[in-house]
């Protein structure tokens, strides 16, 4: 759709057309869909969030200008209600990890789903991710929307600026300390451990393996600046 | 060995974004260096780990939301229609009344009426004309949490404590004395009022709210799309998607916004416009919240039960689910499940008990409550430091050994360990001699005595450490 067909459709989700408020949302739901999973990572709860924006979308569209583009003007807003799931989501008590009947049944289901990577090895790679996404959530609301747009959505620095609404230099900035807590955090936490030890594996032709605790490296850190 | 890895340096290598020369000398680098080696593999572990993210497929099922955004879609698309329906109605309305005018011009020539006026009100098709103008209609909000003495500030004649549950209409008013109380106004919108705040909910429709704050503070958390205004006159304070806290004394208004944008208007003009994270202050001496403090209000939640905490004459705060509420009776609406509930005392010391909360809500009972021991936060002083200050008592501590070895022992020799606890403040808490029943009282008290007196900079906790104590006549 052209950017003058976007004005057009929400011209007339403004003026109260029906059709125009579905139509935004049949065309922007995959977009919206998308965002949302990659900045929560696996959750049950995508479906939710992906309704409450567009609930939101409807009851707002009133306030967008059209100073920006619309479609940075649903990022943001996709943006906040996301970070509102998350927060909501923290401040709940939370449960044990995995429990061994989930995991199973979760095994079961990739084994019926099939595939070219083995049940065992896809439920691996999910939990890694989950693991990957435990340590995402514990960044800074702003680190982690950099982040997450950059490693994750594949957006240019230009193009986080645009849609967060920040300089360049400041996105370089952000993304350089999330990495850098991200690296520290894969490490020192005993899930993020097994995952650098799991890779280092694989990675063994690029680099030599070495045991955290044992490490000379680790030992120079610990004293380090 | 002490090394700050190059991440920079190893970012760009793993995005081939290096020169030839910059490749070669950072490769060299990590050949020799095992902190680099380490972190390179971080670097290209979480690489993978992005990469498997990236090919994550998605899997989104958009039926189940259909309804409801249909729903939504036709609930808006009518207000916006109903909306223009009244004001054209308006239109209509004044038009009919400009034609009677125009009427009544023609019989009164002297009455300068713009013909104009008469034609421009005909073109409204009657039928719109007739549609009554659509009010909004309101919404209630509901207090979810209470502590001390909230009453509704509008019945004067009443000091009934309001309770959770109550709800909160337009045009009520709240007054706070001592305490906290945490309402939810709309879905995902909600506020926490301070203590001693006078706070009137001027407007709460569907469409907008409006908060006129008269005394006090009031942390608001407000769902994007939501119309949200706090009064604070001569301020507005006018707010879509955010968590800020305003306070207001007199005309002094200071404003902290932790998330979001605010726009701070007086008399129709823009004062100052607000991005997170941002402070502002009407006075100079009215200095606003810190940031980053802003209270996080509780919001109802479906199948949510009562929870009520005991009037505890030793419990000045409690703590529970992320809420803090001062203390004496108290109660809130929670999700059932288990909870641990904690309270303080005057003196800062703890209590707790964990909570099972039932489906048909519960009470906890203050003989529950046990003092807890708060875990000492550790503290940290480097070694060089402790040497410094162990350093000028040297002296004094051979001395003790000199006149033990003089009057008492002449044979006296061995190794010891001196445990030495210091407090928060750097003082020495606590000196121990390990395997001191060998030890001579006079020498021993002598010992403990100069470390006692030891001073160490603050460690930022407690903390206890060992020292190697090796008495030797040869030594000297």
């Amino acid at each position: 759709m052209s950017e003058d067909e976007v004005k057009a459709l929400v011209t007339r989700a403004q003026a109260g057309d029906e059709a125009a408020f579905y139509r935004l949302f049949s065309d922007y739901r995959e977009t919206v869909a998308r965002i949302v999973h990659r900045v929560m990572g696996p959750s049950p709860e995508i479906e939710d969030v992906v309704q409450d924006v567009f609930i939101n979308v409807f009851r707002s569209i009133g306030s967008f200008r059209g100073d920006a583009k619309f479609s940075t003007w649903l990022y943001r807003l996709t943006a906040n209600v996301t970070k509102m799931h998350l927060r909501k989501k923290k401040s709940r008590p939370r449960f044990a990890d995995v429990p061994v009947v989930e995991r199973m049944e979760r095994l079961d289901h990739l084994e019926r789903a099939g595939g070219v990577e083995s049940p065992a090895e896809a439920l691996a790679r999910e939990e890694r991710i989950e693991a990957l996404y435990r340590l995402v959530h514990k960044l800074s609301d702003k680190k982690r929307e950099v982040l997450v747009l950059h490693d994750f959505e594949g957006c240019t620095a230009s193009e986080i600026a645009e849609r967060v609404g920040i300089p360049v230099l400041t996105v370089r900035t952000r993304l350089f300390y999330a990495r850098k807590e991200l690296y520290a955090a894969l490490s020192s936490e005993p899930s993020g451990e097994g995952i650098v030890d799991l890779l280092m594996d694989r990675l063994s032709g690029k680099a030599k393996r070495k045991r955290r605790s044992s490490s000379p490296a680790n030992e120079a850190r610990k004293v380090g600046p | 060995m002490s090394h700050t890895p190059k991440w920079r340096a190893l970012i760009a290598l793993e995005a081939g974004a290096l020169s030839a020369e910059g490749e070669r000398r950072i490769r060299a680098h990590i050949a020799e260096c095992p902190v680099c080696q380490r972190a390179l593999a971080e670097v290209q572990a979480f690489e993978v780990l992005a990469n498997e993210v990236q090919s994550q497929p998605l899997e989104t099922s958009f039926d189940a939301m259909d309804l409801a955004i249909r729903r939504e879609a036709r609930a808006q698309a009518n207000k916006i229609r109903g909306r223009k329906y009244a004001r054209t109605g308006a239109l209509a309305a004044l038009g009919l009344v400009a034609a009677a005018a125009a009427v009544f011009v023609i019989s009164r020539p002297a009455m300068e009426v713009a013909p104009t006026d008469v034609v421009a009100v005909e073109t409204t098709p009657p039928e719109e004309a007739s549609i009554e103008p659509a009010e909004v209609p309101t919404i209630e909000g509901v207090v979810v949490a209470v502590s001390g003495d909230v009453t509704d500030g509008e019945n004067e004649s009443s000091d009934e404590a309001l309770d959770v549950g109550a709800p909160l209409r337009e045009g009520a008013r709240l007054a706070l004395g001592v305490g906290v109380t945490h309402v939810q106004v709309a879905d995902g919108t909600g506020f926490a009022l301070g203590e001693q705040t006078t706070l009137r909910a001027e407007r709460l429709r569907e469409n907008e709210i409006v908060l006129a704050l008269e005394g006090g503070s009031i942390s608001s958390e407000v769902k994007t799309g939501t119309v949200y205004d706090v009064l604070a006159p001569p301020y507005r304070i006018r707010v879509q998607g955010t968590r800020f806290e305003v306070r207001r004394e007199g005309d002094k208004v200071a404003v902290t916004l932790d998330e979001g944008i605010v726009e701070v208007i007086r008399d129709n003009t823009l004062v100052r416009h607000m991005e997170a994270p941002d402070r502002w202050s009407s006075h100079e001496d009215f200095v606003a919240a810190e940031l980053g403090s802003v209270t996080i209000p509780r919001l109802a939640e479906e199948g949510a039960v009562r929870l009520e905490l005991p009037d505890d004459p030793r419990i000045v705060r409690w703590r529970i689910d992320g809420l803090a509420l001062t203390g004496g009776e108290a109660a809130l609406t929670a999700l059932p499940g288990d909870f641990d509930i904690e309270g303080d005392d005057e003196r800062g010391r703890l209590y707790r008990h964990h909570f099972t909360l039932m489906p048909e809500g519960g009470a906890l009972a203050s003989a529950d409550l046990e003092a807890v021991r708060r875990p000492a936060r550790q503290g940290h002083l480097e070694s060089s430091v402790i040497a410094e200050v162990m350093r000028p008592t040297l002296r004094t501590m051979r001395r003790c050994y000199e006149r033990e070895l003089q009057s008492n022992n002449p044979n006296l020799a061995g190794g010891y360990r001196l445990r030495v606890s210091v407090g928060r403040d750097g003082r020495v808490t606590r000196v121990q001699i390990r395997t001191a029943d060998d030890l001579p009282p006079p020498l021993r008290n002598c010992l403990v005595r100069t470390a006692s007196g030891w001073r160490f900079p603050e460690p930022g906790g407690v903390l206890t450490f060992e020292l190697p104590l090796n008495l030797s006549a040869t030594g000297r």
